[in-house]
Order: structure tokens, then C-alpha cells, then sequence
């Protein structure tokens, strides 16, 4: 995802896509740019976010196992 | 690395009017904070279980140990410095969010405009700091298993 992201950016007429769009708002707004363009931008951008968001509920359950297996050792380690 | 979700805010607070259409923008910093706090949480809760460790296996190996130790923890700085990396995004990001202009105002467009070059190099910066949090995931992982 990310690298698809990076190869995206890497690619020239989507950096002209992206000033474009805006020129396109300092020109006067909406109707001056592609809504295919703006839902292809959105897109990455809800992708980007659904990545980020698989990550964080990993490392919450992640976070748990460390939990799990610390206090478990240190229990350990206190027996006698 | 610093610095790359703020040009994504301006330029697409400006594409949407200043404000209409930011809500993907927003939700990516919102996420991004979110999952960055919990990695910060399992640092921290990584390197008490690296320490723990190492006291039960220099019971029985001490330079087993001690070569225990020094493999993980680097790993563990390294993942720190991820979540550091990340939280500078984050703080970048607030305060352009702050300083978006209002809709009516005439000084977005021409903000805009300024930023469209630098922000097509920053975007994969964020693809970085992304991948760095991936990376400290797989790190950490690795210590628990």
C-alpha cells in the first residue's frame, strides 16, 4: 500500500493532477477541477487511513501479549 | 519527515473552499494520532518486558543474557524514535490545522500555490514515517514471540 502510494507520488502527471487541482481552487473553487480527480485524492487518502488504522488495532493487540507475558515473568521472577 | 501531513491540510483545505472537503485529511491526523499513542504504550511496555526477560535468562545464562539484551534493545530505541518521528507529524499537522484560512479568505489560494510543489516531495515522507511504525511493529513483535 505504501509503496503504491510512493510509486503514485513518483509519477508525474499525478503531480500535475495534484497542481492542477490547485490552480484549479485559486481559480475560483469546485467547479474548475475534476471530481474524478478530487475522488482519486480522497481515495488515497481513506486508504492511507485504513492502513494506519489496521496497524494501530495490531499493535493494541500487541500490546496486550506484552502485558500478558510481562507480568506472567515477573511473577516468576518473585517466586522464591 | 517532519512536516509532511501539513502541506497535505493546507492543499486540500484549499482544493475543497478552505474547509468543505478536509474530512479525510483530518481523519488521517486523527488516526495517525491514535495509533502512534498505542505504539508509544507498547514501547514502553516492550522495554519492561525486555528487562524481565533478561533477568530470567541471567539466572541460567548470563552472557546469553547480556547478548539477549543488546539485540532487542536497539530495537526497541528504534522503535521510539518512530513513534518520536510521528508525533512531529502530528504536531506539524495541528498547527496548520490552525492555521487554516477561512473559506472567504483571500490568503488560501495563493498559500496553496506555494505549497503544491513541496507538497507533492513531503507526501512520501508520510509513506516513511509509516512504514518506520510498521517496522517497529514487526520490531516489537519479534520480542514478544
Amino acid at each position: 500500500m505504501l509503496a503504491a502510494i510512493a510509486a503514485w507520488l513518483a509519477n508525474p502527471a499525478n503531480e500535475a493532477i495534484l497542481i492542477s487541482l490547485i490552480e484549479g481552487a485559486v481559480q475560483g473553487g469546485k467547479t474548475l477541477y475534476s471530481d474524478l480527480q478530487l475522488k482519486e485524492l480522497n481515495d488515497l487518502l481513506a486508504a492511507v487511513r485504513a492502513n494506519i488504522s489496521q496497524l494501530g488495532t495490531d499493535v493494541q493487540k500487541m500490546d496486550a501479549d506484552i502485558d500478558a507475558r510481562d507480568k506472567a515473568l515477573e511473577a516468576d521472577l518473585a517466586k522464591p | 519527515m517532519r512536516a509532511c501531513l501539513a502541506p497535505l491540510m493546507l492543499a486540500l483545505a484549499c482544493l475543497s473552499g478552505c474547509g468543505a472537503e478536509m474530512n479525510n485529511v483530518l481523519k488521517v491526523e486523527d488516526t495517525l494520532a491514535v495509533t502512534t499513542s498505542q505504539l508509544a504504550r507498547a514501547v514502553d511496555g516492550a522495554d519492561a518486558l525486555l528487562e524481565a526477560k533478561t533477568r530470567a535468562l541471567a539466572s541460567t545464562d548470563k552472557p546469553g543474557a547480556i547478548t539477549y539484551y543488546n539485540g532487542y534493545k536497539p530495537k526497541i530505541e528504534k522503535a521510539r524514535a518512530a513513534v518520536h518521528a510521528s508525533q512531529d507529524v502530528i504536531t506539524d499537522a495541528e498547527a496548520v490545522r490552525a492555521r487554516i484560512p477561512s473559506k472567504d479568505g483571500g490568503t488560501c489560494a495563493s498559500g496553496c500555490l506555494g505549497v503544491a510543489k513541496d507538497f507533492t516531495a513531503w507526501l512520501p515522507a508520510l509513506s516513511q514515517a509509516l512504514v518506520a511504525l510498521q517496522q517497529a511493529y514487526a520490531d516489537l513483535k519479534g520480542l514478544v514471540n
